[in-house]
């Protein structure tokens, strides 16, 4: 299993998705790679290790080993050819030379490097490679950042593509990116199938990042120029990062998604149609207790859970319970979720909550155990702008609990339903636009004031959770694709 | 992932770093300045000491003064280059108050270095204690000369190096002739010594003055001669390149000794220190045009990088630069060759004007054809080292001191009129191999400024 900055060291869905997979599949075993920027990074393993993992190797893409003294040495002219091809390649999203690209730096499919790392930073032919593809592709952008941001783009990618994986049955990627990169040398060196699974969209989490990123330059009279050649920069990276994946889809033989929104982004990222699939997320559903709602008496209690961050748009949240409190005043809402990412953004809720003067109303509880939390909600809200699949909804679902959801990922799936059978087990909620606030009071209220259909959504939602949503089904679908990749020759 | 941000060290860190390679072009002045100073003031020793001095004792005086310099400036030769690129470094780390305690280390090194060599090598001298006392008194007060012109050229403070050499030698000139009436040989040892004490008093008080500092001694300079051997070595073999041809010829079987190993060969000395002096016009047209026209250009190079020029804006500096370079080699050909042409054709008359023997013609003529060609080497190694090419100035030179050695060696066994095509014939090998070396490495110039920039960078951000 290729791991890039999740299980163990990184604590959140993906890495508990993970370390509940493995757990589950007692009769296989497991090597993990994990990939990490930066050995300085966290140390902390968030997770025991399962008995299963019989293998744990680190690699982190930041630190290769190489001399830093600049030994310059020649490269073989066939070797700078195959290498600028393969550049070229890179531009284009094409991946036909990945396979020989490998075999010069050590990850193909006979062990043995034809060019190493030293060479590849100082030799002179590197050099007249790294010349060409500037005047060909970026002749107007400052010299010295676009030397740069080659070595630090391309360094750790050929770095990378030296690693020599354990053999194994099948490998399996929980996102693409470097991880997939991985995959796809595991496939090449030992001819053993590869799978991936995407929780999120790894290049459009990428884009959203780049696009937001800080570019720390020095000042220029000239900002329209900086301007465009930040622009140029960016690109680039996503477009290596879009190479990623287009090399992971490609030689991957399964591609999973969570949910059909997220296999139709796979799909236009240059992913085979005829390889994508859906494995939603799944719960244990048995261990949430399913409540018949009670009859109203006492205050009504809204819950939110989710990390105080941005993108979960926390402020939405509050400025809507401001709409519902002047139509029901008997509110109570409960923000559950960790403070301590974004504190400057909690600060921010903080004093809008004092603003719209829901002081007695509106409780901070921070990181909770929510299975404790659900029995005690008659209603969840997700204000969130960006989501796969949320674990919350199905949580919930399995409470017997009625959900507002903003319509983004698979919120609206998880709600109404995906297949038509699913569909006919009713809604469980309600989504929502995002950012609109008054949108998601009215679906609060419309369901706080039905008590009927408070029980119709709670029991829609269980009964979609326990259908379509268990986790014996996740581990089933997962044990069959690992039997099925791994018998085969 | 976010940002990426880099910081590049050193060479790309701004301006200052180009600060401190005009420092180290300066202070590899001083390649040159010794050299000439040592001839000057031997002329003048050689002119007055005719008045009261026997023939022998003439002949004694100079081959010692000529072997003290020669062997002073081999020694401290290897802190040339080495000390005074550390000490530039200083400079642009803005720690002048490193200067003092350097200095203090390195004199101590100095000092124990030539005592030992001085005491060791003067025991074989057929003289009297006073004399051998004299004589390596004398030897470690040069020495310490040249270390502390290391220092002032450094600074660039040249005026001071110059009246502190008027004065010095002033008093050197006076005492020994004074002295000489009374004492004879000794005494213009002594005069000799009492003048250049002078000096190096003078410069050392200029340095203690100017850089009051609370450390004493300073170890690091220590380590980074260790770390800087190319550097180290590039110092040796310059100025065993320069002196080699004479000694060359001192052991050869025309000359004669003076005393025990002291050997003297007067007719390819003279001829060889006078046609020198020949080419202090190169000298100063290359240090004027390279401070005004290539410095500028030179320096443009380096601002089309940092300012995020694109690959274009670099390329068209750097033809600027070149072409710059190339016109003020031209004119120094062309001046200097003018000047030497036109002492080789009147090489006669010249001679005759200052009373050397019309034997050594023949070997002034080609000398001054060979410091022609020694000039345009000499510069051609500034260039090398103002680029920092360390490797080719060590290899330049090692060519030079091996060709040097090698070619007067052949051409000793030969008769009179061949003697300085030896010293001719290296230099002009020496700065062919200079020329296509320095030639292909400025071809890669781009890639060698960044190309070979070592990965010793921080990333500001990471991809998470």
């Amino acid at each position: 299993m290729l791991l890039e900055g999740t299980f163990p060291y990184v604590a959140g869905g993906v890495s508990t998705w993970v370390y509940d997979l493995i757990r589950a599949m007692d009769d296989l075993t497991f090597s993990i790679v994990y990939l990490g920027a930066h050995r300085r990074g966290s140390r902390k393993i968030h997770y025991p290790i399962p008995k299963n993992v019989t293998d744990f190797r680190e690699i982190h893409i930041f630190d290769y080993q190489m001399s830093t003294r600049p030994v310059p040495r020649s490269v073989g002219a066939k070797e700078s050819g195959l290498l600028r091809e393969f550049l070229l390649d890179l531009k284009q999203l094409k991946t036909s030379s990945f396979a020989e690209a490998a075999s010069l730096f050590g990850g193909g499919r006979q062990a043995g490097r034809r060019l190493r790392l030293e060479e590849l930073a100082y030799s002179f032919d590197i050099w007249k490679i790294v010349e060409e593809t500037y005047l060909s592709q970026a002749p107007g952008v400052s010299f010295i950042d676009y030397f740069w941001t080659w070595r630090f783009i391309y360094l750790p990618f050929f770095a990378l593509l030296g690693v020599r994986l354990p053999q194994a049955g099948v490998y399996h990627c929980v996102s693409t990116g470097y991880a997939g990169v991985l995959g796809a040398l595991g496939k090449l060196q030992h001819s053993r199938p590869l799978v991936i699974t995407e929780h999120g969209i790894y290049t459009r989490e990428r884009k959203i990042e780049i696009s937001q990123a800080e570019w720390i330059y020095s000042e220029q009279a000239d900002q329209i120029k900086v301007t465009r050649e930040q622009d140029f920069f960016k690109e680039w990276w996503m477009g290596l990062f879009s190479f990623f994946s287009r090399l992971a889809y490609d030689q991957a033989d399964e591609i999973i998604a969570l949910f059909e929104g997220n296999r139709k982004i796979q799909i236009e990222e240059g992913a085979l149609p005829e390889k994508t699939r859906i494995i939603p997320n799944a719960i244990d559903a048995d261990s949430y207790s399913y409540h018949e709602r009670r009859e109203q008496k006492g205050k009504f209690r809204i819950g939110f859970m989710g990390r105080v961050v941005p993108i979960k748009d926390v402020k939405s949240f509050i400025r809507a319970c401001r709409i519902i409190y002047n139509e029901l005043p008997d509110i109570e809402v409960s923000i559950m979720g960790p403070l301590d990412e974004d504190e400057e953004y909690y600060r921010e809720c903080l004093a809008l909550v004092e603003e719209e003067s829901l002081g007695g109303i509106v409780k901070f509880h921070g990181k909770v155990n929510t299975r404790d939390y659900y029995p005690g909600l008659d209603v969840l809200v997700l204000t969130s702008i960006s989501e796969g699949q949320p674990i919350v909804i199905l949580e919930s679902g399995a409470s017997g609990i009625p959900v507002v959801a903003s319509d983004v990922g698979a919120c609206r799936e998880l709600l109404y339903g995906s297949s038509p059978d699913d569909k006919l087990i009713g809604k469980s909620g309600m989504v929502t636009p995002m950012y609109n606030p008054e949108a998601t009071a009215g679906a609060v209220l419309a369901i706080l004031r039905d008590p009927d259909l408070r029980a119709r959504m709670g029991r829609a939602g269980q009964k979609r959770v326990n259908t379509y949503y268990r986790s014996e089904d996740l581990f089933a679908r997962y044990h069959e694709l690992y039997y099925k990749y791994s018998q085969e020759l | 992932m976010a940002g990426i941000g880099f910081r590049i060290e050193k060479i790309l860190e701004g301006d200052t770093y180009i600060d401190s390679v005009k420092a180290h072009f300066y202070s590899s002045i001083i390649f040159s300045g010794p050299w000439l100073v040592s001839i000057l003031t031997l002329f003048l020793i050689s002119f007055f000491s005719v008045r009261n001095l026997h023939n022998q004792q003439i002949v004694i005086l100079r081959s010692l003064i000529i072997y003290i310099y020669a062997f002073s400036l081999i020694v401290t030769g290897v802190l040339y280059l080495s000390a005074s690129r550390y000490l530039a470094d200083k400079l642009y780390q803005k720690d002048p108050e490193a200067f003092v305690p350097a200095f203090n280390s390195l004199s101590i090194m100095v000092m124990a270095i030539q005592s030992s060599l001085g005491w060791f090598f003067s025991g074989f001298l057929n003289v009297d204690t006073a004399t051998r006392f004299l004589v390596v008194m004398l030897y470690l007060t040069i020495s310490m000369l040249w270390l502390v012109m290391i220092f002032l050229t450094a600074l660039r403070d040249y005026g001071e190096i110059t009246r502190a050499f008027v004065a010095g030698s002033l008093v050197a000139v006076a005492a020994s002739f004074f002295l000489g009436n009374y004492f004879g040989l000794k005494g213009y040892l002594c005069g000799y010594f009492i003048g250049h004490l002078l000096i190096v008093i003078l410069l050392c008080l200029r340095i203690f003055v100017e850089f009051a500092s609370r450390r004493i001694f300073d170890r690091e300079i220590f380590n980074f001669l260790l770390n800087n051997k190319t550097l180290v070595a590039t110092g040796l073999c310059y100025n065993l390149g320069i002196w080699i041809d004479k000694i060359v010829f001192w052991y050869s079987p025309q000359a004669y000794t003076v005393s025990s190993f002291l050997r003297t060969f007067p007719d390819y000395e003279s001829a060889n220190f006078f046609a020198y002096l020949t080419i202090i016009p190169a000298f100063s047209i290359f240090l004027i045009h390279v401070e005004t026209e290539f410095y500028k250009k030179y320096r443009l190079y380096y601002i089309a990088i940092l300012e995020k020029g694109t690959y274009s804006d670099i390329r068209r500096a750097k033809a600027k630069m070149i072409s710059t370079l190339k016109s003020s080699l031209l004119r120094i050909v062309l001046n200097q060759g003018l000047i030497s042409i036109f002492t080789v054709f009147f090489a006669e008359r010249l001679i005759g004007m200052l009373g050397f023997s019309y034997v050594i013609i023949p070997i002034f003529r080609i000398c001054v054809l060979g410091a022609f060609l020694n000039c345009l080497l000499l510069i051609a190694v500034l260039i090398i080292l103002y680029f920092d090419f360390k490797d080719i100035a060590l290899k330049v030179t090692f060519i030079f001191a091996v060709t040097n050695g090698l070619f007067s060696y052949a051409t000793s066994f030969m008769s009179l009129p061949y003697f300085g095509y030896g010293y001719a014939g290296a230099a002009f090998v020496s700065l062919v191999c200079a020329y296509y070396m320095l030639d292909y490495k400025i071809n890669r110039l781009e890639y060698l400024t960044f190309g070979l920039q070592p990965l010793g960078v921080h990333r500001e951000e990471e991809i998470a």
